[in-house]
């Protein structure tokens, strides 16, 4: 009898010392140590913002960066989950990245650039109707996106990722605002220069060959109508028939290309009286130079078609 | 000293029949008022821990109580959900961060959390193994849910109909397991957890198909015009999100009208808190923001006012019980009085045969009182996952 209540008491003195272990209190993980801000960015405009704000305070990644257009790239889910251990997720916005929907991103980590001017965003001019079942058929109009094309929504773009930033690096703070009045600055000083194309009106009357540079037309004056033409096709009879109701018409005298044309096609359009000029978007980065260069060459193919004297 | 106690002992052990129903029962009679203290205690302070740890949760207006329940312990509910658009209006002026949670959906009985990763960091939630949800159909199942679906990373989970008469009111969805977490002893144990918008997939507001814009899906239209087409029942609607269908999924209408069950709130400071707390008490809102630790606070005074009552009727049972056992130790003394005489014959004083018998009482209600506090012990270990065990 002695043995068992021996036992008991062990039981009882080893139940009463057991502590309650809080599941996930011990940690295990390394003590943090200082590291860069890593940033990640959804193209090639805000990639450069972030480079010209944050310089070599940030790891800047830029995942996105060899698709051939960063609004339709999918990312995996590896990439996905990198991004869910960033400080901070820099999107375009102006439903820019379509692959954010099918992802699953913390809402504290993304910062949407263009949320300070939605009341400035356009249609994209394309409009899925559609309908299921008994529901009827209805219409979404689409949102243009490639808002840094108007260089004042790019400087506001670059503010709002300055302002995140700052938030994030708080000891940056000074460094940061000194790169970001400059950058603003640089970006209104060429809005400036833009502007001056349509300010005598003597800007060509321009066409596009895709809905793409709508901010660009809006910001600029440079309106025209969009033909949906892909680069590397061929101009056919149709198409030749088209751009010859609007040569007459409208009378338009330019098109603008978001690639290089075929040289058949543009000679083609030039025996029609109509010159091809070709603007990079900007999406991902030019081969050379940078997007300010970029933003100038643009300006510069832009300016070439403006008839002298 | 040491005789008494060698003779008071050695008749316990002698008659060990007795004396065990006596043990039990005095310690049962002991154990029971405790039992149910502690219980009521420990289970008051499990709602309590997860009500203190959520400051403020946003939802439908109703019972404060019932979206408390849902929200922080996912019990089926019958509220409305609210807009997806009410939890960016929260947000907005950055007095708060948001968690969405969408609980209306379930794997068999496991009920699913549509919310985001930051619900992980919010409840310092850790993976036993795998990852967060990163894609569109990917799941984390908490430890129990994972035991119970017996599924392990790399596997697969699907969606069960919202009920019976609903099977076309949501989309079974076969959803990839990506993470399992460790056992945290709370409803997070049961859920399984995927991202806020594969609820949405799961509810049909986004969907998936095949491309009907390509000459090969001719056979799936029933017509074809420069307006538009119109698919026949035959195009294939996904019920699975691979890396090759992804990118097919899209949502129809405006996001914001999505509907979400309820939303976790963590303001920046106690001002935020307030401010938001004043914000939402005007009365012309179609939600209301709770703080759960008052919601529950009234409903734990519920259950400790039922706990007074049966701890009264347990101790009124508990003196009827010592009372009896008086009676048993006096009959017992009775029946003894052959043996005590033999004692006193032999040289034993009064004292010493007084002396042994109250040895013998102290000895069985100390045993006991041991015995009843080896079980609470017992009880305070394991009681509530095996009463949750039984529950269930």
């Amino acid at each position: 009898m002695k043995k068992p209540l021996f036992v008991l008491f062990s039981m009882l003195i080893g139940l009463a010392c057991k502590n309650d272990v809080k599941p996930g209190s011990d940690d295990g993980t390394p003590a943090k140590t200082s590291r860069k801000t890593v940033v990640y960015v959804s193209n090639y405009p805000l990639y450069y913002f972030a480079q010209r704000i944050g310089g070599s305070a940030l790891d800047l990644r830029f995942p996105a960066g060899n698709a051939e257009n960063p609004s339709d790239w999918m990312p995996s889910a590896e990439e996905v989950s990198a991004m869910q251990d960033a400080d901070l997720i820099l999107l375009n916005g102006a439903t820019y990245e379509g692959w954010l929907m099918n992802v699953s991103l913390p809402d504290s980590l993304m910062i949407d650039t263009s949320v300070d001017f939605t009341s400035r965003l356009l249609p994209s001019g394309a409009t899925f109707t559609h309908s299921h079942g008994a529901d009827g058929e209805h219409s979404h109009e689409g949102v243009a996106s490639k808002t840094w094309l108007d260089l004042e929504l790019a400087a506001k773009q670059a503010e709002a990722t300055s302002r995140s930033l700052m938030r994030k690096s708080p000891g940056q703070v000074e460094l940061f605002k000194a790169n970001a009045e400059t950058l603003v600055g640089e970006l209104l000083e060429l809005d400036r220069e833009y502007k001056a194309l349509s300010e005598k009106g003597s800007f060509p009357k321009p066409a596009f060959s895709k809905p793409i540079f709508q901010y660009l037309a809006h910001g600029y004056g440079l309106e025209g109508p969009s033909l949906g033409w892909e680069s590397d096709t061929a101009l056919d009879h149709d198409k030749l028939h088209e751009i010859g109701h609007l040569r007459k018409d409208p009378g338009i005298q330019v098109l603008i290309w978001a690639d290089r044309p075929q040289e058949a096609t543009v000679n083609k359009l030039k025996e029609s009286g109509i010159q091809s000029v070709i603007l990079n978007p900007l999406d991902t980065q030019p081969e050379s130079g940078d997007f300010l260069t970029g933003m100038l060459s643009n300006l510069q193919a832009l300016k070439s078609v403006i008839p002298q004297g | 000293m040491k005789q008494i106690f060698f003779l008071a002992w050695s008749y316990i052990k002698y008659y060990w029949v007795k004396s065990l129903f006596l043990l039990l029962a005095i310690s049962l009679v002991i154990f029971i008022p405790l039992a149910l203290d502690l219980l009521a205690e420990q289970g008051s302070e499990k709602l309590r821990e997860r009500a203190v740890a959520t400051p403020l949760v946003l939802g439908t207006r109703g019972s404060a109580t019932e979206l408390c329940l849902s929200s922080l312990y996912f019990k089926a509910s019958k509220l409305e959900g609210i807009a997806f658009s009410q939890m960016k209006a929260l947000q907005q002026d950055g007095l708060a961060r948001t968690i969405p949670l969408q609980l209306e959906y379930k794997v068999k009985d496991q009920p699913i959390v549509g919310t985001t990763q930051e619900y992980f960091a919010f409840r310092e939630l850790r993976f036993a193994e795998g990852r967060p949800m990163a894609l569109l159909g990917e799941c984390v199942l908490g430890a129990k849910a994972a035991r119970v679906l017996n599924v392990k990373v790399g596997g697969y989970v699907i969606s069960s109909p919202a009920g019976a008469f609903d099977v076309a009111g949501s989309f079974p969805l076969k959803m990839s397991v990506v993470g399992i977490l460790d056992p945290t002893q709370t409803p997070d144990d049961d859920a399984v957890f995927t991202d806020v918008k594969t609820t949405w997939v799961i509810s049909g507001k986004a969907h998936g198909h095949q491309d009907l814009d390509v000459q090969t899906a001719d056979s799936l239209l029933l017509t074809r015009s420069s307006k538009g087409v119109v698919a026949s029942p035959a195009v294939l609607s996904y019920t699975e999100i691979t890396p090759e269908n992804i990118g097919s999924f899209h949502f129809h209408g405006n996001p914001d009208a999505y509907q979400i069950s309820a939303v976790i709130a963590i303001p920046e400071d106690k001002k935020s808190e307030l401010m938001l707390r004043g914000r939402y008490q005007q009365g012309d809102r179609d939600v209301q923001l709770v703080v759960p630790e008052q919601v529950i606070d009234e409903l734990v005074g519920t259950v400790v006012t039922i706990r007074n009552l049966l701890v009264i009727a347990a101790f009124s049972i508990g003196m009827a019980t010592l009372l009896i056992t008086t009676l048993v130790f006096l009959l017992s003394i009775q029946l003894r009085r052959r043996e005590l005489t033999t004692m006193n014959y032999i040289g034993a004083a009064r004292g010493v045969i007084r002396g042994i018998l109250l040895t013998e009482i102290i000895l069985v209600i100390g045993i006991s009182l041991l015995l009843a506090l080896f079980y609470t012990l017992i009880l305070h270990q394991l009681g509530i996952p095996l009463l949750e065990n039984y529950l269930d």
